[in-house]
């Protein structure tokens, strides 16, 4: 299976997916107009990952900014990890944040904490 | 002749641009935009407000701006019914104005739309307004965790964002135009946090 890596635009994330290790990692700001068809081959690469590899994912997201409709793609996103974990499948999601930046943090907070996967927060220092 | 006769005119009524210039009084006008809002443009306005404010120590008011800003101008490029398409992308027009005053900002936005558009924002914006923020909380979540309609690009989370950032509650007006048109204008204030 092929990683899926793209580059960070001022309003899209910097996104490496990496089928070996299922560490994947998503970085930057997530404010495009149209956010479906930017999550779609992302959604679509996860769902290939648990079908053929089935093995666990680690999960980083470290955002600066991110609009309400890349918040609804987050939530689709995590559902499928919810699926996945229900189904015996290993996730963990690590959620970034800059020191003082509650707004980030909170955003997080309320996509995660229904969640019965794992995930944490991780607070950094720029 | 080569140009139309009232353009010329008003091009020339210096007094209008000064009566815009100058409408007012007190307040800093930090950003002013009236045309197609594409996602470029939309990136330069964002990050130019975004560096205006960040001589803010307060950067949690930066934030919200930010997020105000870009939910308003992606509303305008969702709804606005003046639209061209450009590089084959169908763009919508509006305006957006960010004025500083000393506690607080406000955030405006005005673009054209059709009446029942106006119609269903307004009962969006009536409902949010009833709502505290405990409220606000739980639709959002409700929202994000609903299937998506296939209209529904914005999942109807943006008009929440825009309700739990501001400060006050969102100002919707309305002029009707002809042609079953509206001029709708979202006032929003933000206050500059200690």
């Amino acid at each position: 299976m092929n990683n899926f890596v793209t580059e960070e635009s001022k309003y899209t994330m910097a996104v490496n997916l990496d089928a070996a290790t299922g560490l994947c990692k998503m970085q930057g700001n997530s404010y495009p107009e149209d956010a479906i068809s930017f999550f779609e081959p992302l959604n679509k690469w996860f769902e290939q990952y648990i079908e053929e590899v089935n093995k666990p994912l680690i999960v980083e997201i470290q955002l600066n900014y991110l609009n309400s409709s890349s918040s609804k793609c987050f939530m689709d996103l995590f559902d499928l990890f919810e699926d996945y974990s229900n189904d015996g499948g290993e996730v963990i999601v690590k959620w970034f944040f800059a020191k003082d930046d509650d707004e980030i943090k909170e955003a997080g907070e309320e996509l995660l904490e229904d969640a019965t996967f794992k995930y944490e927060f991780v607070e950094f220092t720029d | 002749m080569a140009f139309n006769n009232r353009e010329y005119e008003f091009f020339m009524s210096d007094s209008d641009l000064f009566s815009l210039y100058s409408s007012g009084g007190l307040e800093k006008t930090i950003l002013m935009f009236k045309g197609l809002l594409t996602q470029d443009i939309l990136v330069v306005l964002a990050e130019m407000l975004a560096n205006n404010l960040s001589t803010d120590p307060r950067q949690k008011t930066t934030k919200k701006m930010f997020s105000i800003f870009v939910e308003l101008a992606q509303n305008i490029h969702r709804y606005s019914s003046e639209r061209i398409v450009t590089d084959g992308i169908d763009v919508g027009a509006g305006i957006i104005l960010v004025n500083e005053f000393h506690d607080y900002y406000t955030i405006i936005s005005g673009n054209i739309v059709e009446n029942d558009v106006y119609q269903g924002l307004k009962a969006k914006i009536d409902m949010l307004n009833q709502l505290d923020k405990q409220g606000l909380k739980d639709l959002r979540k409700e929202r994000l965790k609903q299937k998506r309609e296939s209209s529904d690009k914005g999942a109807g989370v943006g008009l929440i964002d825009i309700a739990r950032k501001a400060s006050k509650k969102i100002d919707l007006k309305a002029k009707y135009l002809e042609n079953g048109k509206t001029f709708i204008s979202f006032y929003i204030l933000l206050e500059r946090s200690i």
